[in-house]
């Protein structure tokens, strides 16, 4: 065995411009996979990250029905009495802050003339509470403070804001706002929100900041009210529809839901009750998220086959062009088997030249975008939503499972390329090839 | 320990059949040194790769000690051929990336000795091919005779009964040539080994013990010369 290594690896080092140039296309397959595999993985937890801190927390604490019909997000199906629950989850150490979801329609509010603006956007419409809204989420980070578009600078809400049967004030999605034509000072209206006991009501406040956060979801179609104001104008008088929760990045997600449940089991009422990770919560996205990278990879996939067939040539013209030390090997009475190992091991030594420039390449390209990144901003503005939470400054994440699989891959497909070729050689009569002619 | 029964050879090429040998009788002893001679074409190479069980007869019979060859197994008959057949080939055939002795050490490899010994063995015969202190050559930087001793220490380490020459000269110019029949005419009384060597030149001939001339396919004449 050891000699028929060293006679592979002499055999490799025979060719050195060929075994050179087919290693190099190798590599640039296995780096090209590593890279884009990294930018996804990237991609994909920047988003998830943008989607805990944004949008759904890591958990919420639901009534089931609410749940159950989560799309219609009808606020009949409350939690009456979210202090109780939110005392039994802080004092589990879990980070929460309540509030009320409800959809409804948006459009400006002209007080001269109401008919003129006819312009309405569906919008979800979300109460938050200024007090613990901070502990869950980073709204407040995302207000546009300094515009030089915008008639007034914005801000976050204040700890007590001001609210009257005639309205209140509100944050809105920088991209709502622009499709609504709205700025920090103009009045909005929203309409066909269904109060606690069905009704439709209106809701109106005037805009206090716009929101740019990395969730275009949020940007698109959120509008923000005080809790204090909407749980009055929906007749839901300290309740809430969710108790958002925050777990601490890298606990195991089902632990920490199951540690939740516990905690407000002692809860009056909590039988009707649920608690849903952002995996349910969020679980057509996420599918869809983790799908396209699993789609990108299957395409790197097929380009990296593609340099592995090079190296089927290569090791073709290989078996070609030493037909007769085959032949004479095979005369010495060399085993087939053995003959046929020495061609594995020398096809998948220039995957191992090649995958080992693979990781340079791709760790080269990774160290690169881990810490600079790329922006694609005014792209994905002009894709529009391609269906991540993030507005386009891509950054890489470590992949090093990816790398290892690449590399392993590398090393067991071109060492299969030989295969064929060799057993072709070994299937001719030995006295055909033995004498030159 | 050769024994060659009514041996018939036929190729298919296309779809004409080349009968190659028509028939072949012979018998081959321990320890001689003989040469199958005959102009091109006339089936010495078909001979003496059925003696050296790289192919199979058509019909007939060969047996190398007493046994059949012909209903052996691919394996079986690599096997046989490992252990008891060294083949000396018209274009030397060395394997160019490795040196001198790690060609004649692999014929030795392959039969699974202990390191110590291939070495040693490896060393004692290129000393007797007249290639101490070459050992580290690669084929390309020795003369085709310088090859072709290597060749012989290849066929010549495994101490096998039974070496095949086919035109062992015939890439060499003529002084060389006897050189190399000269070397194999030593090796064949030192080592007992059976030498069967192959050649369309006369004076390639005058060198054999036995010499076996075939003509399309049969054999003409057997005559022995001393
Ligand atoms: N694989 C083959 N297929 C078809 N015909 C073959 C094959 N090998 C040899 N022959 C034919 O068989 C006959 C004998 O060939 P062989 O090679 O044994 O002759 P030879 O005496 O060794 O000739 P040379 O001196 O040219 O080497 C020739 O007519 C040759 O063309
Ligand atoms: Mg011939």
């Amino acid at each position: 065995m050891g000699f028929i290594l060293s006679l592979s690896i002499k055999n490799l080092m025979r060719y050195k411009r060929r075994t050179f140039i087919t290693a190099i296309a190798i590599a640039v397959g296995i780096g090209a996979f590593i890279f884009m595999d990294g930018m996804l993985l990237g991609i994909e937890l920047e988003s998830e990250r943008n989607l805990v801190k944004f949008e759904t927390g890591s958990a919420r604490i639901m009534n089931k029905t609410y749940w159950d019909d989560h799309d219609y997000l009808i606020p009949k199906y409350n939690i009456p009495d979210r202090n109780t629950v939110m005392k039994a989850v802080t004092e589990a150490g879990i980070p929460a802050t309540p509030r009320i979801t409800v959809w409804g329609k948006v459009r400006k509010l002209i007080p001269t003339n109401y008919e003129e603006s006819n312009d309405y956007y569906p919008a979800t419409v979300t109460g938050i509470d200024q007090k613990t809204e901070g502990d869950v989420f980073l709204l407040n980070e995302s207000v546009i403070i300094n515009s030089k578009t915008e008639k007034e600078n914005g801000r976050y809400f204040n700890a007590v804001e001001e609210v009257s049967l005639t309205g209140s004030v509100a944050l809105v999605g920088k991209d709502l706002a622009k499709n609504l034509k709205v700025s920090v000072g103009d009045e909005i209206q929203v309409l066909e929100t269904k109060t606690a006991d069905g009704q439709n009501t209106t809701l109106n406040a005037t805009i206090v900041g716009l929101l740019n956060t990395p969730d275009p979801i949020i940007n698109k179609q959120m509008v923000f009210l005080p809790l204090a104001y909407i749980e009055q104008a929906l007749l839901m008088k300290g309740a809430a529809t969710d108790i958002v929760l925050l777990y601490p990045e890298y606990t195991d997600i089902n632990d920490q839901v199951a540690k939740t449940k516990n905690a407000i089991a002692g809860v009056p009422g909590s039988e009707k009750l649920v608690t849903k990770s952002f995996l349910d919560i969020a679980s057509t996205y996420l599918s869809i998220s983790r799908g396209k990278r699993g789609g990108s990879a299957f395409l790197l996939i097929v380009v990296f086959l593609i340099a592995v067939i090079g190296v089927s040539n290569t090791m073709l013209i290989a078996v070609f062009e030493r037909r007769r030390e085959i032949a004479m090997m095979r005369a010495l009475g060399m085993r087939e088997g053995s003959i046929l190992v020495s061609f594995i091991l020398e096809a998948s030594g220039i995957g191992f030249i090649g995958g080992i420039g693979g990781l340079i390449i791709g760790i080269l390209g990774n160290l690169y975008m881990v810490n600079i990144g790329m922006d694609f901003r005014e792209m994905m503005d002009e894709m529009g939503d391609i269906g991540y939470r993030s507005l386009g400054i891509f950054k890489s994440a470590w992949n090093f499972q990816t790398m290892i699989t690449a590399f392993i891959c590398g090393l067991i497909f071109t060492g299969i390329m030989a295969l064929l070729p060799a057993i072709m050689a070994l299937r001719k009569d030995i006295t055909k090839n033995l004498n030159p002619k | 320990m050769v024994n060659v029964q009514k041996t018939v050879k036929d190729y298919i090429a296309g779809k004409v059949v080349v009968h190659a040998l028509r028939g072949v009788d012979l018998t081959i002893n321990g320890g001689e040194f003989m040469s199958i001679a005959g102009p091109s074409g006339s089936g010495k190479t078909t001979l003496l790769n059925l003696i050296g069980c790289l192919d199979i007869p058509t019909s007939g019979e060969i047996f190398i000690d007493n046994e059949p060859i012909s209903n052996k197994s691919k394996t079986a008959r690599a096997l046989l051929r490992r252990k008891k057949i060294g083949f000396v080939f018209q274009s030397f055939n060395l394997i160019p990336v490795l040196t001198a002795f790690e060609n004649v050490a692999f014929s030795l490899s392959l039969l699974s000795l202990p390191q110590k010994e291939i070495y040693d063995r490896t060393m004692n015969i290129l000393d007797e091919v007249g290639l101490g202190g070459l050992e580290k050559r690669f084929p390309k930087e020795m003369s085709g005779g310088q090859q072709q001793r290597v060749a012989i220490a290849r066929a010549l380490v495994k101490q096998p009964a039974l070496i095949l020459a086919d035109e062992p000269t015939a890439n060499l110019d003529s002084n060389t040539g006897k050189e190399i029949l000269k070397l194999m005419e030593k090796l064949n009384k030192s080592h007992k080994s059976t030498f069967v060597f192959s050649t369309h030149d006369a004076m390639v001939m005058d060198f054999a013990h036995r010499l076996v001339m075939l003509h399309d396919g049969r054999i003409v004449n057997g005559k022995k010369s001393s």
